[in-house]
């Protein structure tokens, strides 16, 4: 044991005993007639260098202390291959349980916690007008609210505003048209964006006349310039002009919009006072000691004078700031808390079952301990040697459960949408250690250190009759032992029924109508303005390609609209005043312009009313088709065929009349409730860009190159960006959800399994210890089926209440989980019923091998054993 | 004076172990029997014994305790334990194979 005190103890009586043997040999010498310094001298030289023997014993002891331990090791190994079963089932449970929780909890700290790229991102905010009202989802500011704000602000260091645009680059003899953000001078600042090379805008870029200047995404360096050094100063061609590339944006820190270039925005007076059209992203950054709550007041204050100030537009509206990391990964949040709560329930059946399986691993070993501690074992030995024993398997665990967990996270990386995407530039290793190094401590306080010294607690004496099961230990024992069953299958139950009722959440998500149909049709966008400058020659361009596409066998219906659902092509938010209505004001809806086959394209059903025809061209009275959204919250639902509307931005100030309703359409995906939406005739006006769409004929092969070269054939300086099958387009919505899915499902088959395998290996355990009184039933007539029944009920008992407690938990848990998933509501009494089914025949299931063995055993044998 | 590196290895183990077997006795007696019975002979670096008397210890060879000496001192006191008496009869057994042999070569004819 000299081991286990600490070096200096082993000192002094090192110490000790050599002055001890000096003082004897000084004091023969002394007997030799040696005076008493020649005594002490002569001894000393005789003993020899005392240092160096010092030295010696130190690393002997050392080396010893490693061999020792390596002696242990091995027989702890040896052990585990004498019950190879127990050994595999321990190191899969525990495997599994800490490669799938330190992944879990590797993302969720991502997600939840991790710094983001962005400079001091703590303060950047997002600014967003919010309607309580009318119940839409918050949307982009108005330039001439976004320069009131900025004039009115007092709690941002900087405020900042991009704007959509498009820049057309030459590839090849091609024109493709590139995402790109038009940015106010305070953008880049207020995000924190980082540069990779050159740096943001400065003054001399707004002034009238600069020079053109861009800055680059880190994608579009790479993907479009090939990563060239030397690019920033150069010039590149855009638009046919030559623009001076000033900087390139950091990989980490992209353009929030996903753009591929930036300019600089400057708006004529007119556009910078314009309030009817929000198409600003704007982001502020707080000031030193500013907090979130504070500035939002701020802003809703100055949001209530603008109000006051121009109420047709603004009336009722409101801002709302978000932090950046809610702005990002916002929707994800609610998911990844559900996925680390499962976690952690997760983690909780694996130590219940370790406690078992150690308990059951004891109680084995337990006559074998009793024998050697009667024979003058030291209790501290046997105590380490069952320690060393339990920690191979755990090291073991460890190894492998890290690399399970580090190829759950590198697939993550690869496969997470691009809305969790940010995981692919995240370092898990720190968090991946510091999680291993939490769950390595709980495991090897649970399965190794508190096993072995429960085991040598107990009076050993009554442990060489614990099979009897007939102390008052062992009774507190099979308490212990049934809490540890209920424990599981409360913790499984709850786990099961959670990612049932979000499974079944996100299920209804994925099988939501989005309003249109999508299968085989391909969409394009095209940016005309350039090639046709005026409205009258956009729309006949516009027909002449729904002609000739419409013309070819390939396509059975061809429509152009000025926005298409689930792509970038974005709608413009528009305000809408109805005239002579006690409708109120501030009224908003998403605008598109769209050609007469528009709904007949994508199957959108016309409701009341008529769609758009022939006669709806440039000279005729101005006509709108609205949305049932529009009709419900602008008209309360009562018919609105015949009201007359006005917009902002649709040239010149013009009434509008409603001449149908059609349905609503998820444009935004299915987790964003369906929108108000006015559609005018593409012949009557043009809002922004143009997207073509074309229902195919049958399934087409490559459909979207087919469209895009009939495009180039038709107008080859054509500029063309975002073209694909607008099925992609609502599966991208879908992937957050889909994946999420998958990790759910993965997660709770996990939980069952090793669940299952911890019911198990419990009541085997249980079964087990109660041999002997079910043997002694069955001597005195109890009949093997009844036995059976008998041992059953131990262990069923104690499921039943884990049920029991598992669902209450599941009801109050309920009202939480809600808030974290989608729109769809997730009370389902079947899913918590059926989960509570599962898990009584997976733990009758579970119980009855063991049950059945130990109700046939033949009651002499089984007494003659004890 | 000799050291106990020119003592052929292991040979100090087992003298100890011999010493030890009549009875318990702390280092400095094993260090006086072993230069008395060698008759001078055998003259250990008394303070290399140490390392020797620990070591057996960790093999479970020779077993201390700590207690009074003669002249009521505290000393630490060894004895030898039931697996020290089956290695000591080994390492004789061993020891006394090994001279026989060397002697058998020793007393023949050389070349």
């Amino acid at each position: 044991m000299k081991t286990w005190f600490s070096r200096r103890d082993i000192d002094r009586e090192l110490e000790d005993e050599i002055q001890f043997h000096l003082s004897l040999e000084t004091e023969a010498n002394r007997r030799r007639g040696m005076s008493q310094a020649d005594a002490e001298r002569q001894a000393r030289i005789d003993f020899g260098p005392i240092e160096s023997v010092r030295e010696e014993m130190r690393a002997q002891a050392r080396t010893y202390w490693i061999r020792e331990r390596l002696k242990e090791l091995r027989y702890g190994w040896r052990q585990l291959l004498r019950s190879p079963s127990y050994g595999l089932t321990l190191v899969g449970i525990l495997t599994a349980g800490i490669g799938l929780s330190v992944a879990v909890l590797t993302v969720a700290h991502q997600i939840l916690l991790a710094p983001l790229s962005y400079a001091d991102a703590g303060r950047v905010v997002i600014l967003q007008e919010v309607n309580a009202d009318q119940r839409l989802e918050p949307e982009d500011a108005s330039p001439g609210n976004f320069f009131d704000w900025v004039d009115m602000q007092s709690g941002f260091s900087h405020l900042g505003a991009s704007a959509p645009y498009g820049l057309d680059l030459r590839s090849g003899d091609r024109l493709i048209s590139l995402e790109t953000s038009r940015v106010s001078r305070h953008y880049l600042p207020a995000l924190g964006a980082r540069m990779a090379a050159g740096r943001p805008f400065d003054a001399l870029h707004y002034e009238a006349g600069a020079e053109p200047a861009v800055i680059l995404s880190w994608e579009s360096w790479q993907t479009r310039f090939d990563g060239a050094d030397g690019l920033v100063g150069s010039t590149v061609e855009l638009d046919g002009q030559p623009v001076r590339v000033v900087g390139i944006l950091n990989e980490r820190t992209p353009d929030l919009r996903g753009a591929e270039l930036l300019i600089p925005l400057n708006m004529s007076p007119g556009e910078a006072s314009g309030r009817s059209g929000n198409y600003l992203s704007v982001v502020g950054r707080l000031q030193d000691g500013v907090a979130i709550d504070d500035a939002n007041e701020d802003m809703q204050a100055i949001a209530l004078a603008i109000a006051a100030t121009h109420p047709t537009t603004n009336s009722g509206w409101s801002v709302r700031l978000t932090s950046l990391r809610e702005h990002l990964l916002g929707r994800e949040t609610g998911i990844v808390t559900a996925l680390l709560v499962s976690c952690l329930l997760l983690l909780g059946i694996v130590f219940a079952n370790l406690s078992t399986l150690a308990m059951a691993k004891g109680l084995a070993r337990a006559p074998e301990l009793a024998i050697r501690y009667s024979l003058g074992a030291d209790r501290r030995v046997l105590i380490r040697q069952l320690a060393i024993e339990n920690l191979v398997p755990v090291v073991i665990s460890l190894v492998l459960g890290a690399a399970l967990a580090w190829s759950i996270l590198n697939i993550l990386a690869r496969y997470a949408p691009p809305s969790l995407s940010d995981l692919s530039h995240y370092d898990f290793g720190p968090t991946l250690a510091g999680g291993l190094t939490v769950l390595a401590l709980i495991t090897t306080l649970v399965s190794v250190v508190l096993p072995a010294v429960r085991l040598t607690s107990r009076d050993l004496a009554s442990a060489m009759r614990i099979s009897g099961g007939r102390s008052t230990r062992s009774r507190q024992n099979i308490r212990v032992q049934q809490a540890l069953i209920a424990l599981q299958v409360c913790l499984t139950m709850v786990l099961i029924a959670g990612s049932g009722l979000l499974y079944q959440s996100l299920q209804k998500l994925l099988d939501t109508d989005l309003g249109f149909s999508h299968y085989g049709r391909v969409t394009a966008e095209l940016f005309t303005y350039g090639l046709h400058p005026d409205a009258a020659s956009r729309s006949a361009f516009a027909q002449s390609l729904i002609d000739e596409l419409g013309n070819r066998p390939e396509f059975e219906a061809v429509a152009t609209a000025s926005a298409m659902p689930l792509t970038p092509a974005l709608y413009s938010r528009e305000g809408v005043e109805v005239i002579g209505g006690d409708v109120g004001d501030g009224l908003r809806a998403s605008a598109n312009s769209v050609s007469t086959q528009y709904f007949d394209v994508l199957d959108i059903p016309l409701q009341r009313g008529r769609i758009f025809g022939p006669e709806d061209d440039f000279d005729s009275q101005r006509v709108a088709i609205v949305s049932e959204q529009f009709v419900k919250r602008f008209f309360k639902g009562a018919s609105p065929l015949g009201e007359r509307l006005r917009f902002g931005v649709l040239g010149p100030p013009r009434e509008w009349t409603i001449v149908g309703v059609v349905g609503d359409i998820l444009d935004a995906g299915p987790a964003t409730p369906p929108q108000p939406i006015v559609y005018v005739p593409n012949a009557q006006a043009r809002i922004g860009g143009m997207s073509i769409i074309a229902k195919t004929n049958g399934p087409v092969d490559n459909a979207t190159e087919l469209l895009e070269n009939e495009i180039w054939r038709i107008s080859p300086a054509q500029s063309l960006s975002s073209s694909g099958v607008l099925t992609d387009a609502v599966e991208k919505a879908l992937q957050a959800a889909r994946f999420v899915l998958t990790l759910l499902s993965v997660f709770a088959a996990t939980a069952v399994g090793i669940a299952v395998i911890g019911l198990y290996g419990t009541t085997s355990y249980f079964v087990r210890r109660r041999k002997r009184e079910t043997t002694i039933r069955v001597a005195l007539g109890l009949t093997p089926l009844r036995a059976l029944m008998w041992v059953q009920s131990q262990t069923l008992a104690a499921c039943l209440i884990g049920i029991l407690i598992g669902g209450g938990v599941l009801l109050m848990g309920m009202v939480w989980l809600q808030a974290l998933v989608y729109t769809t509501s997730i009370r389902d009494p079947f899913v918590i019923l059926g989960s509570a089914a599962v898990i009584f025949v997976l733990a009758v299931l579970a119980a009855a091998p063991s049950s059945i063995r130990s109700a046939n055993t033949d009651p002499s044998l089984a007494l003659r054993q004890d | 004076m000799k050291s106990n590196a020119d003592l052929l290895q292991g040979t100090l183990d087992l003298l100890v172990l011999h010493i030890l077997s009549g009875g318990q006795q702390h280092g400095w007696g094993v260090a006086q029997a072993l230069k008395d019975r060698s008759q001078d002979r055998l003259i250990v670096t008394q303070g290399s014994l140490y390392p020797a008397l620990h070591r057996l210890e960790r093999e479970g060879w020779i077993k201390s305790e700590w207690g009074l000496s003669d002249n009521n001192r505290r000393a630490k006191f060894y004895r030898l334990s039931p697996a020290g008496k089956r290695q000591l009869e080994l390492e004789t057994d061993r020891w006394r194979r090994y001279t026989a042999g060397v002697d058998l070569v020793l007393s023949g004819a050389p070349g």
